[in-house]
């Protein structure tokens, strides 16, 4: 099954300089893990925002799950993305007033599905304990402050947030940008066992060439998918 | 997590600002509350004080002056009245009744009335209810007195015990009328009016410690060799056979001869103040309202800029699957929370004000208040203090709901 299928997609924002960024075809397996690469400005968060319908296109057709997300309403559309998807953000963006196990469980919150998905194995302080552990949390930071964590300990509570729920899609972006080499090296290997593990598919978007050796799927965005007129 | 835990989570980041917001609205609700506490209970205790009596008479000076000490025992009598005036209004044919009042000792700073034995059977206060003895009984003999409620209870006083009264009814260290002690006899029932901080004694008693005042040092007075008759009193309180010769007999003191006198009808005197009252009592309405109007006005600000503070965040709940609804709902839960916690702090402080006021309105103005009763407009504030804020948060959740909607307002 295909969890992410472009066809003829075409995308153009209404922005001074106007930006558009167009895919003929580009599909993405279930269990696949991807590395989306490509030099900046070329439209990676664009396409990304495509994915989850953030952003519709202006032409074409992007079907998610075997969903045609144009097709969904905008209510539909939040639903779909909260439920499907699992994301992890460049800037970590952790809610500042939420202790770390708060701040994993939040996706339970507004997806029934991903709460669902927890409370039909056990209770959701369970699940983010057990996130916690297989991520090498102490167990015992579950309830301080996110702002107390290192950037490496951030970025771990980001990957716990996204997996809870057993999200069918993982997106990264640029999720390495903030790392230094050594956590770096164990955050892409934490994530791929990670995903491994749920056989979840992984978009992991970066320009960061030397972690492209951990995926088997490349995909290069180049400046001739996209164009900005100037 | 629910929203709501989510929504107080969030405040309690920005406790300063929520904090600040709960004071504010919690002010102008102690105001309101405050304000229309006192005049009510201006109003109530003014109207409960006296019924039953047809006119006041006392010497020529302000119609509300002479019913302020007469009744309230607020302010000094300019000028006295003669006895024989007194005896000659008590012998017209219209009057059915009539209490003398002769104000100006005091006791520890009550007020001590001197008064006859008619002031137990005619003096009604308010749904027409005459005064009740609680212990003991009222004066026969000129150095006997009846207390008050309070007297009796702030001063723990007992039937039997003797008291020195104090010339002249400032605060301060007044001269002692030391040559007869009177003793108590009887201790009234409260009322809820100033006969509670009064003490009721002979006008013969009266007479007698002011006779020998220049002597204080000479022996104790033989009473029975004296003529104890007082030769002025402050005023006097008249009951009369038919309400109709009221305005008739008003008249007749008013062009009295013999001296300058003045006769009022309570109950439009009264009205007079009332509407003096009123006045004030509107213009702190307004003010109140103003206060009002500002610290909503605040809260709309503090929710603006709480969420203008909270895009990112809102914007992170958005990607998390929150509906824009659920963004709006958030900040009206923020703008409910607020005004519901003012509205309890507001009613406590009310509270705090009053327990410390209670004792300074009563004896400055001898206001009997009831600020810890609450009564149906208090909850009725209170329902549209909240219904207010609700309200106001709907102006930033609507925006909160657009914003939520908007293109570009979330990105991966």
């Amino acid at each position: 099954m295909h969890a992410i299928n472009v066809n003829h997609c075409f995308f153009q924002y209404n922005a001074t300089p106007p930006f558009s960024i167009a895919i003929d075809q580009l599909t993405i397996q279930a269990s696949q893990h991807l590395f989306l690469e490509g030099p900046s400005g070329c439209g990676k968060t664009t396409l990304l925002n495509l994915f989850t319908g953030i952003l519709l296109p202006k032409d074409g057709q992007i079907s998610v799950l075997g969903t045609d997300i144009a097709t969904l309403t905008n209510q539909q559309r939040d639903r779909f993305r909260a439920d499907h998807f699992g994301i992890i953000f460049q800037a970590f963006n952790l809610i500042p007033y939420l202790s770390i196990a708060e701040n994993i469980a939040l996706p339970c919150t507004f997806s029934s599905l991903k709460r669902e998905r927890v409370l039909s194995s056990h209770s959701i302080e369970a699940e983010v304990k057990g996130l916690c552990q297989e991520l090498n949390m102490d167990a015992t930071m579950l309830n301080r402050p996110v702002h107390e964590l290192s950037i490496g300990q951030q970025q771990r509570v980001a990957i716990a947030r996204a997996l809870i729920g057993q999200p069918d899609i993982i997106i990264a972006d640029e999720p390495t940008s903030a790392l230094d080499e050594a956590n770096k090296q164990a955050f892409i290997e934490t994530l791929l066992n990670e995903c491994r593990k749920r056989r979840s598919t992984l978009i992991f978007v970066s320009h960061d060439t030397s972690l492209k050796h951990y995926f088997n799927h490349i995909h290069t965005l180049s400046k001739e998918t996209s164009a900005c007129h100037y | 997590m629910s929203l709501l835990t989510l929504t107080l989570k969030s405040m309690v980041s920005r406790k300063l600002t929520s904090a600040l917001l709960i004071l504010s609205i919690s002010i102008s609700t102690m105001l309101f509350i405050g304000i229309q506490k006192i005049t009510d209970g201006a109003k109530k205790s003014f109207s409960h004080s006296l019924s039953g009596t047809d006119l006041i008479i006392g010497a020529r000076s302000g119609d509300i002056q002479l019913l302020m000490y007469t009744v309230f025992r607020q302010g000094k009598p300019v000028a006295n009245m003669s006895w024989e005036s007194v005896m000659e209004i008590k012998a017209n044919k219209n009057v059915q009744w009539l209490v003398p009042i002769s104000l100006g000792d005091s006791h520890k700073h009550f007020p001590v009335l001197g008064t006859n034995q008619a002031y137990f059977n005619h003096y009604r206060y308010g749904n027409k209810i005459n005064l009740k003895l609680a212990k003991g009984r009222p004066f026969n003999t000129p150095f006997e007195a009846v207390i008050g409620s309070q007297v009796a209870q702030k001063l723990n006083y007992s039937l039997g015990q003797n008291i020195h009264l104090s010339h002249g009814m400032s605060k301060g260290n007044l001269p002692v009328h030391q040559q007869h002690p009177f003793q108590i006899t009887g201790i009234l029932k409260p009322t809820g009016t100033p006969v509670d901080k009064t003490i009721h004694v002979p006008l013969e008693g009266i007479t007698a410690i002011h006779l020998n005042w220049n002597a204080q040092k000479t022996k104790a007075l033989n009473i029975d060799e004296l003529n104890l008759t007082p030769s002025s009193i402050t005023g006097c309180l008249v009951g009369l056979k038919s309400k109709f010769s009221i305005f008739s007999f008003q008249q007749t003191i008013t062009q009295w001869e013999k001296e300058p006198l003045m006769a009022i009808i309570p109950g439009v005197t009264l009205a007079n103040l009332w509407r003096n009252i009123s006045t004030i009592d509107t213009a702190f309405f307004i003010i109140t309202i103003g206060v009002t109007l500002i610290s909503f006005i605040g809260l709309l600000l503090g929710l603006f800029l709480s969420l203008q503070q909270r895009k990112n965040e809102l914007a992170i709940l958005r990607l998390m699957g929150a509906h824009p609804r659920q963004l709006s709902i958030m900040l009206l839960l923020e703008s409910t929370i607020i005004t519901v916690l003012s509205v309890i702090f507001g009613g406590i402080l009310t509270r705090i004000i009053g327990w410390f006021m209670h004792p300074i309105l009563e004896e400055r103005l001898g206001l009997i208040l009831n600020t810890y009763a609450i009564t149906g407009t208090d909850i009725y504030f209170s329902l549209s203090m909240v219904g207010c804020g609700i309200f106001i948060g709907f102006i930033p959740a609507v925006l909160a709901y657009k914003t939520g909607k908007k293109e570009g307002f979330i990105s991966i």
